[in-house]
């Protein structure tokens, strides 16, 4: 099976980077990036929704509660984009096939995303301060708490975002936009200094 | 007699005597301190003429210590960083600093160009639309001499000059949120502030300077005890400590926009003499407040009088502020000119700090007794009733008459007296900055009191705390303050404490004007400036008046008074009342012009933000770096970077396209097509909808096969096209020009949601998810049969637009049948993260078979001799019939566009057909050229088309192209001409079917 | 300017594009009337004042929010939701 090559290959490379790049400061913001073992697109329907979404809950053991949250365990992450629209994150490799058995197409449509895009994370103290500079969505903890999902954009680079954790995001960025918005990003990160896991 | 710094042993205000720091002023050395500006060390260095004016290089010294400067612009840095128009008063000096006095040569003391002085009545307002011109008369182009006086004006009129070189810092844009924004850090705002902070709001504090305080720096007030400028700084450190204020210094709020969302520039490292490594220049902050507090203070205004632009003439405060916070006495013999009270308070606080304050010239007959308490306290004699009339010095100010002043004929006596002075500050009221409120429209309201406009009624979140709002004076500007936290802070639901006042050392100062703008003489003499920055005099005014341009807009636009970069920050309340007076109206009646952001000169760079480079996002398909590797010119296609060609040693573009799509038709090749737009569209009314956006049929397409759609406007013209494949009974895959994926996706969503919600359909994008490769030539079957498992790759079992899915070394592909270029040929996606993988692998199979890549140029010439439509002719403005595929519009069936496209205009005759053209002459032929009847090049004369797409044919061997011809597809076998004046081009060809290769389509279905 | 998109919440305009006039009605399907095809396609109203129209949250949800604007103060009066879900009401 041949490999799978990520578009950000060869572009993170394990190391400090700018402000403070050579100095012994512990970085306020480490980044890292993944590509999806499955990403997976449910929609729905109104009068579908939910009976699809008992169906997600039970495929991956997680509550679906509404609004923006994004519920999360070991294996699955469920992220709502948008009315009756869910993206499924999981770490088993045929999550699309599996759904494609549970869902039938009269009820909803499951559309395979695992290449079409690809995840990068920021972690640290001034991770919110980087995003705020690209994106127009208030990331402080009170208005995006954990477990908070969002799908927005930078210029025409659709993202969505979710927090992860107190200090960490991860950004689902289009895969052919994913160099263009890394290149935004390492300077944004240059002027707070970084560091790539 | 000139500027000089106090002789000080403590450090006063803002300098650090401990710090020396060195800088140059047109080559010459000076010296200064760490927390001078430059014009505070200019003026300690006692250079007095700092530039010459815009229109007739009038000497000029600093008017200002503020962003309202209008003489004192100077170029700062060199090279490619060179920045023209700065205002001295806001350049914090550094160490090396090297500056620049603009529009005059060789210096600003000796102007060769102030030649323009000479033009004197002539270069009046508005002179260019009446003077230096004439008709240019064909066989007698004398008058033409005149045109050549503009050139000679232009070039020795004007500010600085702007670098070409790239600017080499970067600029980031920040998005913040807050429940409070306070705009400006002086006394209302740091009341504000500091209520709004113990409430709990979020708050951000945005002050335009690198130390907050505003006018509390320097001014001789006490606040509870203290110091005016100590209980400042306690105040400040207060609010430091609080966890949810933000503080934002050398931040300027430059625009206040819909939805209370502002921008405010941040100059993170104006203040060195380059950013720091990473750092930004400048930050360009867009901020969300649910409330704002406009504490801007306001901006003082002078009495226009003749001579009043000598070198030596200064707004008092200013002076005030020069005097106290940096140090540096703008004279040794100074005298003031007023109508209102606050002057006295500036020579109270200079004297207070060594300066000496001879003499007080106050229009008013009565004068109060605080005022009167003053000048006797520091020595100064006053004259009641007196104005200036006229001034007088080479190049600075040596001495100002003076004499009676006439309320009732508006005119001072012409009997006068001269007095010596070398420096004279000139108070004529107070402009409250309602700049930001007036943005939007909400027009501002005329005080007869304050003689001042003040915000109009908030049309937005806002609320006005201080002088901004006429509450002038300590006390008042800090219960306005307090008042305008306590609105906003219970508009948001927070508790507010009662605000503590602070008690203010008495000052029980009337600082209302009297109603002088402009002081005239029996007989007009010399030259009153209004708008120092653009030379626009009170008689310019005058004249606008007499020739009818009456309202401001026009007042504004003819004389061009306050369009300037200071925008009028000084003059425009003066010019409205000249107009006033000249059409003997009220103030108020004849209004303001509209207020536009941003508040102060943008570098450009800090708008553009991260947008440097290329003003969008690009694309890369999967196989980017294997293009790149092989050298291939990338070019944009849209968002998208794509092959030009894959260019052996030594070829040019044209022979590598000519050799890539000949080996296509001979042998086998192959393109990266991942850039097409790729849409999943599923659900049970899936083969519904696509009957509707397809003006062909499309609701019988079997499963495992594709169909070419075409999508037409609701207008009848066509959209795109593009092939739809059938997967499942509820599962297609559309694919879209690479242009158009966007809209069309677009469009659909559109349909979905607003005119058909009934219909269940799912649409998602999926051109990122698949890799897309396009295998095309005789042989492209044979490469595949020796890759691909699972697939069935005979003629039979997998004919012309098959859909079929396996795997090519272990990656899962779907494979299509489907031809571009008219060559048998297969379209292979696989998910992007292979897509390397896939095109190595079909390398490796296609080597036997001598496959070569092929690029974005030999695709399309491909395509143009097979006579295939794309983007060019699908411009918006033909129909299907226009193309020849009048047999794609279904008559059987409703869809999208299927009435509009059978009205009369869209079928009658006469309208532009698809033709293919073919040179006689061996010559290429131009696209975008057009198709005419005469053989002669200097009379083309009508268009009958023009020419879409253009390449050279390998096939036919000769070059050719597509292209649009009134009534075309009767004209083939004519003989025409395709034309190109401005390229210079006028070439013969003739008229022949657009299906150049194997028209039968043998190929493609073999 | 700010859009509230019925889904998403407040979101910046950049996040959205305009697609036109939201008070016109397209003709059923089947309908074959000229004149009703070509006022849904040319006849516009163009008010100085409240404008009902379609924006599309084209960097968010994908979503489409019927929106009343005033076209003279650029302020926004409503958004209310489109498409199929909108007939359920409120957020998702």
């Amino acid at each position: 099976m041949a490999d799978r090559i990520s578009p950000l290959q060869g572009l993170l490379i394990k190391g400090r980077y700018g402000k403070h790049a050579d100095m012994d400061i512990a970085s306020e913001l480490v980044i890292s990036h993944r590509m999806c073992t499955s990403l997976v697109q449910v929609n729905a329907w109104p009068d579908t929704d939910g009976k699809v979404r008992a169906t997600l809950q039970r495929s991956t053991e997680l509550k679906l509660v509404g609004g923006s949250k994004s519920p999360a365990n070991k294996d699955y992450t469920i992220l709502p984009v948008g009315p009756g629209r869910y993206l499924i994150e999981a770490e088993i490799d045929d999550l699309e096939l599996q759904l494609r058995k549970r869902i039938v197409s009269d009820q909803g449509a499951v559309i395979g995303l695992s290449h079409a895009r690809i995840v990068i994370t920021l972690s640290g103290a001034k991770a919110t301060w980087v995003l705020s500079k690209g994106i127009a969505v208030d990331f402080s903890p009170g208005d995006f708490p954990l477990c908070s999902c969002v799908a927005t954009s930078h210029h025409d680079i659709g993202l969505t975002i979710r927090r992860t954790d107190d200090d960490r995001f991860d950004i689902f960025v289009f895969t052919s936009l994913a160099r263009s918005f890394w290149q935004w990003l390492e300077k944004a990160a240059g002027e707070v200094g970084y560091e790539i896991e | 007699m000139s500027g000089y710094r106090l002789d000080r042993s403590d450090n006063g205000g803002r300098i650090d005597r401990s710090k020396h720091l060195s800088f140059t002023f047109d080559g010459r050395s000076y010296s200064g301190f760490q927390g001078d500006t430059l014009a505070s060390a200019l003026l300690a260095n006692g250079v007095m003429v700092l530039g010459r004016s815009f229109k007739y290089h009038r000497p000029r010294g600093l008017y200002s210590a503020g962003p309202e400067e209008p003489n004192a612009l100077v170029t700062l840095r060199s090279g490619n960083r060179s920045e023209p128009n700065i205002r001295a008063t806001e350049i914090e000096l550094f160490d090396g600093l090297e500056a620049k006095s603009q529009n005059c040569w060789p210096s600003p003391k000796f102007d060769l160009m102030s030649i323009n002085q000479l033009g004197g009545n002539a270069l009046a307002a508005g002179f260019y639309y009446k003077t230096f011109m004439g008709p240019k008369i064909a066989f007698n182009r004398t008058t033409e001499v005149w045109w050549q006086f503009e050139k000679l004006i232009r070039r020795a009129a004007g500010l600085g000059v702007a670098p070409v070189e790239a600017d080499p810092d970067h600029y980031e844009r920040m998005h913040a949120w807050c429940d409070l924004l306070i705009v400006g850090s002086g006394p209302a705002g740091l009341i504000a502030a500091e209520m709004a902070a113990k409430s709990g709001a979020n708050v951000i504090l945005c002050e335009q300077h690198p130390l907050l305080g505003g006018s509390l720096n320097g001014t001789g007030d006490t606040i509870n005890s203290l110091d005016a400028e100590d209980w400042a700084k306690s105040c400040i450190a207060r609010l430091q400590a609080f966890d949810n204020v933000r503080i934002l210094t050398r931040t300027t709020v430059q625009g206040y926009f819909d939805d209370n969302i502002l921008q405010a520039i941040e100059r993170v490292a104006d203040h060195k003499p380059v950013p720091d490594p990473h750092e930004p220049r400048q930050r360009s902050w867009i901020i969300s407040a649910k409330s704002v507090v406009v504490a801007t203070g306001a901006i003082e205004r002078p009495m226009v009088f003749s001579g009043n632009d000598r070198p030596g003439i200064m707004l008092a405060d200013s002076a005030r502020r020069l005097t106290c916070e940096f140090d540096v006495v703008p004279g040794k013999n100074i005298t003031v000119f007023t109508n209102n009270d606050t002057a006295y308070l500036a020579a109270r606080d200079i004297a207070k700090c060594g300066g000496n304050i001879s003499a007080i010239f106050d229009v008013r007959p009565e004068i109060s007794g605080e005022a009167r308490a003053v000048a006797a306290l520091i020595g100064a004699e006053i004259h009641p009733g007196t104005a200036i009339s006229r001034t007088g010095g080479w190049q600075r100010l040596s001495a100002v008459q003076y004499g009676n002043y006439d309320f009732d004929k508006k005119r001072v006596a012409p009997q006068s007296h001269r007095y010596e002075t070398d420096c004279l500050l000139v108070s004529g009221g107070w402009s409250p900055a309602i700049h930001l409120t007036s943005q939007f429209g909400g027009q501002p309201e005329w005080s007869d009191e304050l003689q001042a406009f003040l915000p109009g009624k908030p049309t937005r979140n806002w609320r006005g705390a201080g002088a901004t709002v006429g509450a002038f004076g300590l006390e008042n500007t800090f219960i306005s303050a307090a008042k305008a936290a306590e609105a906003a802070l219970e508009d948001l639901g927070l508790e507010t404490k009662p605000a503590l006042i602070p008690e203010i050392d008495g000052n029980n100062f009337n600082l209302a004007p009297a109603a002088v703008f402009e002081i005239r003489r029996e007989i007009k003499r010399g030259k009153s400036f209004v708008d120092l920055q653009h030379d626009v005099t009170a008689e310019d005014v005058r004249l606008a008046h007499r020739e009818g341009f009456v309202s401001v807009e026009h007042l504004k636009r003819y004389t061009t008074l306050g369009m300037a970069t200071d925008q009028g920050k000084t003059s425009n309340v003066t010019g409205l009342a000249i107009m006033a007076d000249a059409r003997g109206e009220k103030i108020p009646d004849v209004g303001t012009t509209r207020f536009r952001p941003p508040y102060t000169p943008v570098a450009i760079g800090a708008i553009a933000g991260e947008c440097f480079g290329h003003l969008k996002p690009y694309r890369l398909t999967p196989m980017n770096d294997w293009h790149c590797d092989r050298g291939a010119n990338m070019v944009a296609n849209g968002l998208w970077m794509r092959p030009e060609c894959y260019n052996l040693s030594g070829e040019t573009v044209e022979q590598a396209t000519i050799r890539e799509a000949r080996t296509v038709r001979s042998g086998v090749g192959l393109v990266d097509v991942s850039t097409l737009g790729k849409i999943d569209i599923q659900g049970p009314d899936a083969a519904e909808f696509l009957n509707r956006v397809y003006s062909n049929g499309f609701a019988k397409l079997p499963i495992g096969k594709a169909r070419y759609g075409l999508m037409l406007r609701e207008d009848g013209f066509l959209f795109d096209d593009g092939t739809t494949w059938r997967f499942s009974e509820h599962h297609y895959m559309m694919t879209t020009t690479t242009a158009n994926a966007g809209p069309v996706m677009a469009h659909m969503e559109y349909y979905l949601d607003v005119i058909w919600p009934e219909l269940k359909v799912s649409l998602v994008s999926i051109t990122d998810e698949w890799a897309g490769i396009a295998l095309a030539g005789p042989k492209s079957r044979a490469v595949l049969e020796t890759c691909v498992t699972g697939v069935e790759m005979s003629n039979e079992a997998f004919p012309s637009m098959g859909v079929r899915e396996g795997t090519i070394d272990n990656i899962p592909v779907k494979i299509a049948r489907l031809s571009f270029s008219g060559e048998m040929a297969f379209e292979v996606y696989c998910g992007a993260h292979y897509g390397q993988a896939l095109w190595d692998g079909l390398m490796e199979a296609g080597k036997p078979f001598d496959i070569v890549p092929y690029g974005l140029e030999a695709l399309t010439t491909l395509r143009i001799e097979k006579g295939h439509v794309a983007g060019p002719e699908l411009n918006g403005r033909t129909t299907a019939d226009d193309l020849g595929l009048g047999q794609m519009v279904s008559r059987k069936k409703p869809f999208i566009g299927s009435i509009l496209v059978q009205r009369d205009a869209l079928m009658e005759n006469g309208r532009e057909q698809l033709v293919a053209v073919k040179s006689l002459d061996g010559q290429k032929i131009r696209g975008g050229g057009h198709v005419v009847v005469s053989s002669d090049s200097a009379n083309p004369g009508e268009s009958l088309g023009h020419i879409t797409s253009a390449c050279y044919s390998p096939e036919l061997e000769c070059y050719i192209a597509l292209g649009l011809l009134k009534n075309g597809r009767s004209r083939i076998g004519e003989k025409l001409y395709i034309t190109s004046p401005l390229r210079g081009s006028h070439s013969p060809v003739e008229i022949i079917s657009p299906h150049m290769v194997d028209p039968k389509g043998e190929r493609m279905h073999g | 300017m700010i859009i509230t998109c019925p889904w998403c919440g407040p979101r910046d305009l950049r996040e959205f594009t305009y697609r036109g006039d939201g008070t016109i009605t397209r003709p059923d399907i089947d309908s074959e009337n000229v004149d009703l095809a070509a006022s849904f396609v040319f006849d516009r109203e163009n008010p100085a004042g409240d404008h009902l129209e379609i924006w599309h949250h084209g960097g968010g949800c994908r979503s489409h929010v019927l929106v009343k604007r005033n076209t003279l103060t650029h302020k926004i009066i409503t958004c209310g939701p489109l498409g199929p879900f909108s007939k359920n009401g409120a957020k998702a």
